[in-house]
């Protein structure tokens, strides 16, 4: 087997966890669809974030119950499961493809404005595949180093919009009913499950079950907060109105900061440094897909399913660029209903009745 | 893999190529302006900076005007009779003429897709008095070229005196979208104007204070600030009353005020914010809270006790404050910003977005209540 | 359509030229012949000397190629005046002056007389000659082995075993300030291409029982000698056996030196980044020991290998331990930022220039516009030919002789810098950029780090062209993950910042020195610090 897993301490996996944590509650979703409700979306990070949680500590203990350290353990053998491991693999792919279609987005509307789409996806195709193929370990280091560069820009980018913050803006905030937030943050899970799914596919990696379980929590707690600040900064900088119509409204946080006559201005190469996680981040849970996908169908190399799947994400990254009625339409649902492809099979694969050890024959 | 990663670099070596240009082969647009045209809808004016050429005059700064029916338009067509290509990345002003701006009908204009001409979101917009190549033309001066660092300063100017506003166009398209409140932007316009209307008493007021009497001075200059009903100027406050305004929003840092003493003798007053205003909105009832410290000038001119100057700079405040208030309220112009505390007593968008503000804004009845801190230390003449 | 595909590739059929084939004076071998070669050569390895004198004398003739190899020496002599014996040494290798004092004089004295023929050498060795440092050998190999190395052989006629004495005794260049790693406060020496003395520098350093050389010869016919320096029971077991068993498996019958041996066992050949740090300093080369590591050294390189290694290492200079914790850390700090500097500086510019120049201030953007006003090169086209010129000004200034390498690093700095302004081929701000770049190049200690750094720095710039800060991204990641993925030796790359051990030194600022015992935890060492 080629799987290219590797080995990797919890520091390095709770790394990676919080760069797709962030990246994912941040960069991930349709601004339409995340301001619709008003300035609510750092709530429902942090509701989604918790749920999340829970379904990853669920999972853990049942893989606990029934012994294994990944996901591919709890899932059988059986074509329904197969199938189950084939819905959780798409919602691995679908979440992928979001930051990187949002950031695709971003830099053909406000920095390469001349160019296709097509020519900047060609870029981050050879780095996806690069990125996938060379495995777990490789990812989850390049997040180690990566995250310190990363915290500093997002910690600057939060610290020097802080004239621009204004409270009034959060207004008005959704609370009339709760239950709307709950079912909200589930429609969320798309963006803020696949960080612990795809820690759950690379579990062998992560050498123990109890360090897994620990790099998830403190990734997931960390990332999904430091996510849910940022939103809050957001909404403070923006009101709902104007943020529904923002392509990327980190971006537009970013170039809102005035400063007169600035030396060298620096959203573009924070921007650029975010698209690096962002690219990470797809990465990341396109290689838990390659791994699920090798591990269910016993194929033994993971590099062909990873230039497969990169392949395939970019194709449809670069599909769903052409706007018509059709993509608009399958757009919307992606954002919206894509959830179901983790709430479904998650609770079948963690209701599977235990199996019974046989009975060892009597000695004589 | 090896071959796998060269079958995936080639389609970029051949395709991969991003439209780029040299950092010569640009002009660089710093202002641009919109007024109302003659031949179509709207008369764009963008003035080019062009970097280069010799080393006594590194900078070259242009003014070039085209027609058109829509922003993109307008930016084809300055492309076009311009020889270089232009580079909007670096414009920080927005001027809207006045006689556009009273008819509201920039906004058809100004929906233009932030970043398809790489216009940086954070401009400063102001109002300028048509035509605005004047106004441009105004700022070019030939002691100093380096036009942006003019224009920091006049910033600058702004921030410090509280004379003008200081306007975004994020704030400018925030006060659109939204009815929280409405927005105050700069008032720009050559020195020679002369008087212009103050909508709180009808009085004109001089435009500018002085100009400088240079060859190569500035002719251009901004005060006081036009005031918006949603995208519609409505009318002009002079730079007191701006100021004013901006105390009640809380973007009010410092600046001076005179005040006519009882024994008709003049007193100088430098004010600072102390703390944030609070505001509280009830059942159409608003009341506003102001905390400010003063440091009068020349203090041994002014014959009144300190305990008496206070409760004549508070009461005066508070009379002038509900005059502005007045007068906006008849302008139908929010921008002391009710609605922001109006919108935080939802917990629904929905609602909020159902509730008729405006209507209710006219009713609305504010008290103003000014707390003055005289220091004990007053300040001395600028010149000692 | 292979023809196809292969005349579109090719201009002209090649014309007929002479090639020398292995088959044209032998014919093509036998099916079995390569079999039947190398079971030869595994019998004359383990082939013992012959009792007769004369068909040893004519087996080493002929094994050195004596006709014609003049340099072999084959001196007859009568031992006690009756026991005729022969020794063999190599010209120029051997001190003549310790075989005519100590070999042959005693040898002519000695009385044999009543000694077996058989027991000779052992008589010889015990009675008569005074060397230090002799050894019996039978083996045919190890006797060739010996002279090639300057010993001196004694062969007796009768007798089935030989004396191998050390009488090495060739020029050498003595210990010298090092050239490459200079430093101002650190030691003044450096190896030399004598390996004993090196072992012996480093034997000065580490004064303690458990530092071990171990000697070993390396494969193919040169048999080169190689030392494994290292402490003992502290050195990880697994790393030093997996060292030795890839130094085992080098069969080469090229010369040896520290780089050569690191290509031949290293991991990852494509990556630009050396896998071994190579340095002329024993006290570089004895802190890595001290610290876990192991230390080669090759017979005539005048560096020792250090392994294994992580990015700290090659970003290190021998001398920051010495330097008091709040000037280490201003040093390594601007280190840190040349480094930096010299590989993304020249690719951001290039970004920012042709693709955002929306970035750059008003003020920057007029003097980069002002000083390319009549250059004629496009701006990426500029910068890779300035990039160049400093690498070929560089690699001139290395290859020459010390005195007239100042003279082109000046020359090629000042002359063709201003000279290529004044021609219009590269604008002044290109320049500043270019110098900047080349300084904080210098700031990297090692040299093939210098050369990785250049290697990403080429292909950022092509990157930026292309793509500007898109491509930058791109590239730094793939580039940072390439290297996440590098092992040397089993370490990881970006040990200890990732993977996180607990010893992890800031590469920006240095840690207080404290006293310690034991090794660093990243080698995963046998004996590490508490």
């Amino acid at each position: 087997m080629n799987l290219r897993i590797g080995a990797f301490g919890k520091q390095e996996s709770a790394a990676m966890v919080l760069i797709a944590a962030f990246f994912g509650g941040c960069f991930a979703a349709d601004s339409r669809l995340l301001f619709e409700n008003g300035n609510a979306s750092w709530i429902i990070e942090i509701i989604s974030t918790i749920q999340a949680l829970l379904l990853f500590e669920a999972t853990v203990w049942a893989l606990r119950v029934r012994g294994g350290n990944d996901l591919s353990a709890l899932i059988g053998d059986s074509h329904v499961k197969r199938a189950l491991a084939v819905f959780l693999m798409l919602a691995l792919l679908l979440a992928a493809m979001q930051p990187l279609q949002r950031f695709l987005l971003t830099m053909t509307q406000y920095v390469f404005v001349e160019s296709k789409h097509v020519t900047a996806c060609l870029y981050l195709l050879p780095c996806l595949f690069l990125l996938t193929a060379l495995g777990a370990e490789t990812l989850v280091r390049t997040a180690r180093i990566l995250l310190p560069i990363l915290l500093v820009s997002i910690a600057a980018a939060l610290l020097s919009g802080i004239g621009q913050y204004h409270l009034y803006r959060i207004h008005p905030i959704p609370f009339a009913e709760p239950a709307n937030l709950f079912t909200l943050a589930g429609g969320a899970q798309i963006r803020a499950a696949p960080p612990l799914l795809a820690l759950l596919c690379i579990g062998e990696g992560t050498q123990d079950r109890m360090a897994m379980r620990s790099a998830g929590r403190i990734g997931a707690i960390a990332g999904g907060a430091l996510a849910a600040l940022a939103l809050f900064a957001l909404s403070m900088t923006f009101t709902y109105t104007q943020l529904k119509d923002m392509p990327a409204p980190f971006y537009r946080m970013l170039v809102e900061v005035r400063a007169e006559n600035p030396t060298l201005r620096l959203d573009r190469a924070v921007l650029f440094l975010w698209l690096g996680g962002a690219v990470l981040t797809s990465a990341f849970y396109l290689y838990a897909a390659c791994v699920l996908f090798c591990k269910t169908f016993r194929v033994r190399d993971s590099r062909p399913v990873a230039l497969c799947f990169s392949g395939v994400a970019a194709t449809l990254i670069l599909v769903l660029f052409y706007e018509t009625e059709t993509t608009a339409k399958i757009l919307e649902h992606l954002y919206r209903d894509a959830w179901m492809l983790i709430g479904l099979p998650f609770p079948l694969i963690l209701l599977k009745p235990r199996r019974r050890k046989p009975k060892c024959a009597a000695s004589v | 893999m090896r071959r796998i990663g060269l079958i995936l670099f080639l389609p970029l070596m051949l395709f991969g190529c991003m439209q780029s240009k040299n950092i010569d082969e640009y002009a660089y647009v710093l202002n641009v302006g919109v007024e109302r045209g003659t031949t179509m809808p709207y008369l764009v004016t963008a003035l080019v900076s062009v970097p280069g050429g010799t080393e006594d005059t590194k900078v070259t700064n242009t003014v070039i005007t085209a027609e058109a029916r829509t922003f993109s338009e307008a930016y084809e067509t300055l492309n076009a009779i311009y020889p270089s290509r232009l580079s909007f990345s670096r414009a920080s002003l927005l001027a809207i003429g006045e006689d556009l701006a009273q008819s509201g009908e920039q906004d058809a204009f100004l929906n233009f897709a932030f970043g398809k001409p790489d216009l940086w979101p954070n401009l400063r917009v102001v109002v300028a008095k048509p035509p605005i190549r004047d106004v441009f033309e105004g700022w070019i001066s030939e002691a100093d070229p380096s036009l942006r660092k003019i224009k920091t300063a006049v910033g600058d100017l702004s921030g410090v005196s509280g004379m003008t506003a200081d306007t975004g166009y994020s704030t400018y398209l925030e006060a659109i979208g939204d009815k929280r409140f409405d927005v105050m932007l700069a008032y720009a316009g050559e020195n020679e104007y002369g008087l212009q209307p103050d909508m709180v008493g009808g009085e004109a007021y001089p435009y500018t204070g002085g100009s400088l009497l240079t060859e190569s001075a500035l002719k251009t200059s901004t005060a006081g600030s036009a005031v918006f009903d949603g995208s519609r100027m409505v009318g002009i406050l002079d730079g007191r009353h701006t100021m004013e305004v901006l105390m009640v929003t809380g973007a009010f840092q410092k600046g001076e005020m005179h005040f006519t003493l009882p024994d008709g003798s003049a007193m100088r007053a430098a004010l600072y914010r102390m703390r944030a205003p609070k505001i509280r909105l009830h059942n159409g009832e608003a009341s506003v809270e102001l905390h400010l410290k003063a440091d009068v000038f020349d203090p041994e001119t002014v014959s009144m006790e300190q305990d008496a100057l206070k409760a004549l700079i508070e009461e005066r405040l508070e009379t002038e404050f509900s005059a502005v208030f007045a007068a906006l309220q008849r302008a139908n112009s929010d921008a002391m910003g009710f609605g922001r505390f109006r919108a935080e007593q939802f917990r629904d968008v929905k609602a909020w977005e159902a509730c008729d503000w405006k209507s209710e804004y006219r009713a609305l009845n504010v008290t103003f209540s000014v707390t003055v801190m005289l220091s004990h230390e007053r300040r001395g003449s600028e010149t000692e | 359509m292979r023809n196809a595909i292969r005349n579109l590739f090719q201009f002209d059929a090649p014309y007929r030229q002479f090639e020398l084939k292995e088959t044209e004076s032998e014919g093509t071998p036998s099916f079995f012949a390569r079999r039947k070669e190398k079971r030869a050569k595994v019998r004359e390895a383990q082939g013992r000397i012959e009792k007769n004198l004369d068909a040893n004398r004519k087996w080493l003739a002929a094994r050195f190629s004596a006709k014609v190899n003049t340099d072999l020496i084959l001196r007859p002599f009568l031992l006690g005046g009756t026991a005729r014996a022969l020794a063999a040494s190599m010209n120029g290798m051997a001190d003549d002056k310790q075989i005519a004092d100590f070999i042959l004089r005693p040898a002519f004295a000695v009385r044999v007389d009543g000694v077996s023929r058989t027991d000779l050498p052992t008589y010889f060795c015990e009675h008569a000659l005074s060397m230090h440092e002799t050894e019996l050998s039978d083996s045919r190999d190890a006797i060739v082995q010996a002279i090639a190395e300057g010993r001196t052989a004694i062969l007796f006629d009768g007798a089935k075993q030989a004396i191998l004495c050390d009488t090495r005794g060739f020029v050498s260049r003595p210990v010298s300030e090092p050239q490459n790693e200079m430093t101002i406060m650190g030691p003044k020496e450096a190896f030399t291409e004598n390996i004993r003395t090196n072992v012996t520098l480093l034997r000065r350093i580490l004064k303690r029982p458990d530092f071990v050389c171990e000697f070993r010869d390396s494969g193919g016919t040169n048999r080169t000698k190689l030392v494994l320096a290292y402490l003992d029971g502290t050195v990880n077991p697994a790393l030093l056996s997996e060292v030795k068993r890839r130094l085992d498996a080098i069969s080469t019958d090229m010369r040896l030196t520290v780089g050569r041996v690191e290509q031949l066992i290293e991991d990852y050949t494509y990556l630009p980044l050396p896998q071994m740090l190579k340095t002329e300093r024993p006290d570089r080369a004895a802190s890595a020991v001290l610290d876990g590591r192991i230390a080669l050294l090759v017979e005539g390189c005048p560096q020792a290998g250090v392994l294994p290694i992580t990015i700290g290492t090659l970003l290190a200079s021998g001398e920051d331990m010495d330097m008091r914790q709040p000037v280490g850390t201003i040093v390594q700090a601007i280190r840190m930022i040349g480094a930096l500097l010299s590989t993304y500086l020249p690719a951001y510019f290039l970004a920012l220039a042709l693709h955002h120049p929306g970035q750059l201030s008003g003020e920057i953007l007029e003097t980069v516009i002002a000083s390319r006003a009549m250059v004629f090169l496009p701006l990426w086209m500029e910068m890779i030919f300035l990039l160049l010129v400093f690498q070929l000004v560089r690699e001139a200034g290395l290859r020459v002789p010390g005195s007239i390498g100042h003279a082109i690093g000046i020359i090629g700095g000042l002359l063709l810098g201003q000279a290529a302004v004044s021609a219009n081929i590269v604008s002044t701000v290109v320049l500043i950029i270019v110098a900047l770049t080349g300084l904080g190049n210098f700031a990297i200690p090692d040299y093939s780090a210098q050369i990785a750094a250049a290697y990403y720095r080429v292909l950022l710039c092509i990157a930026a062209t292309f793509a500007g800060l898109l491509g930058i991204t791109v590239t730094g990641l793939c580039a940072t993950a390439v290297m996440c993925s590098a092992k040397s030796f089993g370490v990881p790359f970006f040990a200890p910042f990732s993977p996180v051990t607990r010893h992890a030194e800031h590469l920006l600022f240095r840690t207080r020195l404290k006293n310690r015992a034991g090794a660093s935890d990243r080698w995963n060492a046998k004996r590490r610090r508490a």
